[in-house]
């Protein structure tokens, strides 16, 4: 053993090159590894410990009705004794202050109890839970949004007007818990008790608003357990079932799409790193091989000579992880801010045990399995051959080695299943890799032959470049594979990332973000809004008819609820389509695509419907709903608006994009058939200063008191302040991932052009000048960096585009200038360092250089 | 006495596309306790395959040999690797050092893979003896050809094996170099009661052994001085 551990620690002593650039490439890898894993540790522990606190109970049953006597009773009886129960109800609606300025609220009228788990923060009263709040129900006070009272323009002790009476602001919220069934809401909530809510008289008939149930389950009860019976016990489809671990999940639904890239740039980081790893001890070892020989020729055992690199590569992983914890211990407290940001939640961003364990694991073990397929030659080692004058022990090609490559393959293939957010993006990804590899080697095979053939009369220089990559086989494919690969991982992401920066807005225009949203616009106010915004010199724009309709049949089908698998409720990707399942739905008519619209299948509407046709209405169905139905182009649906079925037919989905803050829809149907159906509309005015908005929302609450107005510029720039950090976090691993890369890049090259030295110099012997040696260098070095790129970008966009419309909702655009700036970088990146690498050799005495063969 | 080195019907062919070729076939030969043994031959007649073989390197098709006492066609490879670490030494051609090791590393690098206590102390005696003690920190790539051969004949040396199996020592060597490292390695031998198994091309070299043996297609037969 002291043999091994001193043998060990001279082979990183002498090989202090190879080292560092082996624990520099693993630490990366490592670095993003753990930045996903802690980012992914943190937000999911946080969101279960405190999934109970943002549902406020442990079970809820809502619906965008009351929910019925019966269904309550059939409710109970899936529900344990001393079950506990109460209730809210929640809607969106205009307040007024006491100097009669209106604007949008989300009242939230509580019963006693609410909320069970955790409490309301008062400026005043500070932590108060839901078994203390009295005053809330015994007289009419709100509790309200510290944004409300500016918008409000009331003070505590002043009286809002809700509906048909008036309530004293008693205090004002900081923080609250429980109905975090979205993650930001659209305006300022106001908190009210439930009994005083029939005094606002503000729900009537067609009144939208959220009637919620919530049950304190004994101690020791899975809620999660509970919910299969639920659903089977209420067969109405508006009646949706909520466990607290939902409610957590949906809570960080935002973040779920932010995981879902992080864990792939994690995966691209850490296989770049594993593969730079795997490529320098592949050469290290091809290079020590002869000395390794002279080892067993003086009495050591093959499996004591593979002791010592086994070792030697724990010891350098252990390197590698001990900077990349450290480095994630300071910086990764950073991304709390971000992630507070995005969630609604304070996430506090802290390595656990379990992360820095798992990451030094992975640094140990990474290193073992890439070091196998080299280790076998190794294995397979003839000290015999020392004897030989003219042989170097271990450089005849074994093709049987890459059969060792299948265990690094599953446990990364391990790896990608444990640290992706969805299996379905950990497969892909992994399915991805391999083809290209296969593809990779396969063109590289068939290209260096047939480059020998097509340049065997072509200049020296030129010619002796292909024969090398020809007759250097098994380096030029190692390269080659290495290099292309490596090209492949480092423009997926930024190609991912332009499709998703796209997708998400980062470089949308301010200007584009409307002021105002008015909605419930009645079809006889419109004149009168119209005439005002005229006065004030202000467009009315994006005019859009809202259409409230449930769904019949779905390809000739009665729709119903279906019950959902427990199972699959767990997976993100189910829960991301279930989400959709709903039996109403609004929807709006217009004859074309709007600018952030984007078809994706089938053809544009033929324009006006013809009643006289006979044929179904068509309709236009947003992707990822029509997913979640079951609905291709083609497929008919039976729309109910109003109490009529309208007949239609999918003609075609597309991607919507949604924070492009226009009025969208999830269906869309043709001109000619809804115009005549009881309406409102949406429709927004932009531009406005501050001043000029508080006037116009005056007015317009003035004349048409009914029309709810959103200021959804203060929203939209919140979520483009999230949008902004998110692209802080997209942005950090992509660098990082490129930084990868490129050192990957730089250790490939350097690596090929050092093992190639030596013939190099036996050139110079035989009479080759240097200049013809470079141009050489330059050609091969060139052809081999230039095509593994190309093929690499190739396969890079077509991954790309795979992952992006498996996982990422067809988000993606192709951006030419980032593949060619690669290729042309690696080409120079390529040269250069082939340059550099034999420069030093070309210098030395070829008399040196071959007395060292 | 015993002999250290008793070969018998040793055979060993390789095979090179579809066919088989016979590189030695059915070779004897005894060599007993600190003789030195020339073995001369044509290149490709087979006499490092044989020195392979010797050296347990590589397994025989058939035949047995027997060094000190110890069957060594018949082990393990693992076993194979601690007689030789106990039991041989060997001397290439091409030196073959470790480059990253100092010449004193490089001496003492058969104790260590034996686990020897005083593995330092003994190999600096080793490069006492073979003149370089002044070159102790010195890298192969700092040293001549002469020292590095004189190095590789300290590391065969230090373990005090029972028999040096030699490749051409001088073979990359000037005529005066490999004369200086040639008799160093018979006084050694000599000195130590070492066994040594000497491959040479040359004739006069041969000379300076007790017994020579000509390596042939036939086999292996004794000459005379």
């Amino acid at each position: 053993m002291k043999f091994i551990v001193r043998q060990a620690w001279r082979e990183i002593r002498n090989s202090r090159s190879f080292c560092f650039f082996y624990s520099l490439n693993l630490a990366l890898g490592l670095i993003g590894f753990l930045v996903v894993d802690t980012f992914q540790e943190s937000i999911s522990s946080k969101v279960e410990s405190e999934s109970r606190e943002l549902l406020g109970a442990d079970l809820a049953l809502r619906a965008r009705r009351p929910i019925s006597p019966d269904e309550l009773i059939q409710a109970r009886k899936n529900l344990p004794a001393q079950t506990a129960e109460t209730q809210t109800v929640d809607f969106f609606s205009m307040a007024a202050g006491p100097g009669g300025r209106s604007r949008l609220v989300k009242v939230v009228a509580i019963d006693p109890g609410f909320p069970f788990y955790g409490s309301f923060s008062l400026q005043s009263q500070g932590k108060v839970s839901g078994q203390n709040i009295a005053s809330l129900h015994q007289e009419k006070v709100a509790w309200i949004y510290p944004e409300a009272r500016a918008q409000l323009g009331v003070q505590v002790g002043e009286s809002i007007q809700l509906g048909e009476t008036t309530f004293r602001v008693s205090d004002l919220i900081e923080e609250e818990s429980g109905l975090a069934f979205q993650p930001t809401d659209l305006a300022p909530k106001i908190f009210i008790g439930l009994r005083f809510l029939e005094d606002t008289k503000l729900l009537g008939t067609g009144n939208l608003a959220f009637h919620t149930h919530l049950f304190r389950l004994p101690e020791q009860i899975d809620a999660n357990l509970l919910i299969e019976g639920l659903e089977k016990t209420i067969e109405s489809p508006e009646v949706r079932t909520y466990s607290h671990q939902q409610a957590g999940h949906r809570a960080g639904r935002l973040l779920r799409y932010l995981s879902d890239f992080l864990s792939l740039v994690s995966l691209v980081a850490l296989f770049l790193a594993c593969l730079g790893s795997g490529f320098l001890f592949h050469g290290f070892l091809a290079h020590r091989l002869p000395e390794l020989a002279t080892l067993i020729s003086l009495g050591a055992t093959r499996s004591t000579t593979l002791r010592i690199f086994i070792l030697q590569l724990i010891l350098l992983g252990f390197l590698a992880a001990c900077p990349a914890v450290l480095a994630c211990s300071i910086f990764l407290p950073m991304l709390s801010d971000t992630i507070s940001g995005i969630s609604s939640t304070q996430v506090e961003i802290t390595i656990s045990p379990k992360s820095v364990l798992q990451t030094f694991l992975v640094a140990v073990f990474s290193g073992w399995f890439l070091a196998l397929p080299s280790l076998q030659k190794l294995r397979r080692l003839q000290p015999a051959e020392l004897f030989q004058e003219a042989s170097r022990p271990g450089t005849r090609p074994i093709r049987k080695y890459l059969f060792y490559t299948i265990p690094g393959l599953l446990a990364f293939w391990l790896l990608c299943m444990t640290q992706a957010n969805s299996d379905k993006l950990a497969n892909l990804f992994f399915i991805c890799f391999l083809v290209s590899l296969v593809l990779l080697y396969g063109v590289a095979g068939f290209g260096f032959r047939m480059g020998e053939k097509l340049l065997h009369r072509a200049r020296l220089p030129l010619r002796l470049a292909a024969r090398s990559l020809s007759r250097n086989r098994a380096g030029a494919l190692t390269g080659f594979l290495a290099i292309g690969l490596g090209v492949l991982l480092l423009t997926l992401i930024p190609q991912t990332y332009h499709g998703l920066s796209k997708e998400i807005g980062i470089d949308q225009p301010r200007s584009n973000l409307p002021s105002l949203f008015l909605f419930d616009v009645q079809e006889e106010q419109l004149p009168g809004i119209r005439a005002l915004l005229e006065q004030q010199n202000i467009p009315l724009q994006n005019l859009t008819p809202w259409v409230r309709g449930r769904i019949k049949t779905i390809q000739g089908k009665p729709y119903e609820k279906s019950i959902r698998e427990e199972q699959e409720l767990n997976n993100p990707d189910e829960q991301r389509r279930n989400a959709f399942r709903n039996r109403s739905f609004n929807l709006s008519y217009r004859g074309q695509l709007l600018e952030s619209e984007q078809l994706l299948e089938g053809v544009p509407f033929s324009g006006v419907y013809d009643p006289s046709s006979g044929l179904p209405a068509e309709i236009s169905v947003e992707q990822k709903y029509a997913k979640a139905l079951g609905l291709s182009v083609g497929d008919p649906m039976t729309i109910e608006v109003a109490g009529i079925l309208i007949d239609t037919v999918v003609v075609n989905l597309r991607r919507v994009r949604w924070t492009s803050f226009q009025p969208n829809f999830f269906v869309q149907m043709q001109t000619g058939v809804l115009e005549q159906a009881p309406k409102t509309f949406l429709a927004t005015v932009h531009q406005l200063t501050l001043n000029k908005k508080e006037e116009l929302q005056d007015l317009l609450v003035h004349q048409f008191p009914t029309v709810s107005i959103l200021d959804v510029e203060r929203t939209g720039k919140k979520i483009l302040q999230v949008v902004g950090q998110m692209t802080w976090s997209l942005q950090f691993m992509a660098a990082l991932s490129i930084l990868a890369g490129l050192v990957i890049l730089y250790c490939v090259v350097r690596e090929k052009s050092r093992s190639q030295s030596w013939e190099m110099n036996l050139q110079k012997v035989l009479g080759s000048t240097l200049g013809d040696i470079r141009k050489q260098v330059w050609l091969e070095f060139g052809l081999l960096g230039g095509c593994a790129a190309l093929i690499g970008t190739l396969l890079s966009l077509l991954t790309s585009y795979i992952l992006s419309v498996q996982v990422f909702d067809r988000v993606w655009s192709f951006r030419w200038d980032l593949p060619v700036l690669v290729i042309l970088a690696v080409i120079v990146l390529s040269i250069l360092t082939a340059d550099f690498g034999v420069r030093k050799a070309l210098r030395q005495k070829p008399a040196v250089l071959l007395r060292e063969a | 006495m015993n002999p250290i080195l008793k070969v018998s019907e040793l055979c060993k062919s390789y095979t090179q596309g579809d066919q088989e070729v016979k590189v030695l076939t059915h070779i004897n030969m005894e060599v007993s306790k600190g003789e030195k043994i020339a073995i001369l031959g044509q290149s490709g007649c087979g006499k490092s395959t044989l020195l392979s073989l010797l050296g347990g390197l590589d397994n025989p098709d058939s035949g047995t040999i027997e060094v000190d006492g110890v069957q060594l066609a018949s082990m393990s490879e693992d076993e194979r690797s601690k007689t030789r670490s106990q039991k041989l030494g060997i001397i290439f051609q091409q030196y073959h050092l470790m480059r990253n090791l100092t010449a004193l590393e490089n001496v003492g690098l058969p104790l260590e893979i034996l686990g020897s206590a005083n593995d330092q102390q003994l190999a600096e005696e080793a490069l006492t003896e073979v003149g370089l003690s002044h070159r102790s920190s010195h890298f192969p790539s700092e040293m001549s050809g002469g020292e590095c051969q004189r190095v590789a004949i300290a590391r065969a040396l230090v373990t005090k094996p029972s028999l040096i199996l030699a490749d051409e020592p001088s073979g990359n060597l000037d005529q005066k170099t490999g004369e200086e490292v040639m008799s160093l390695l018979f006084h050694l031998c000599t000195e130590h009661n070492t066994t040594l198994l000497l491959v040479t091309h040359n004739r006069e070299l041969a000379q300076r052994c007790d017994r020579i043996l000509q390596l042939t297609e036939g086999g292996l037969h004794e000459q005379s001085k």
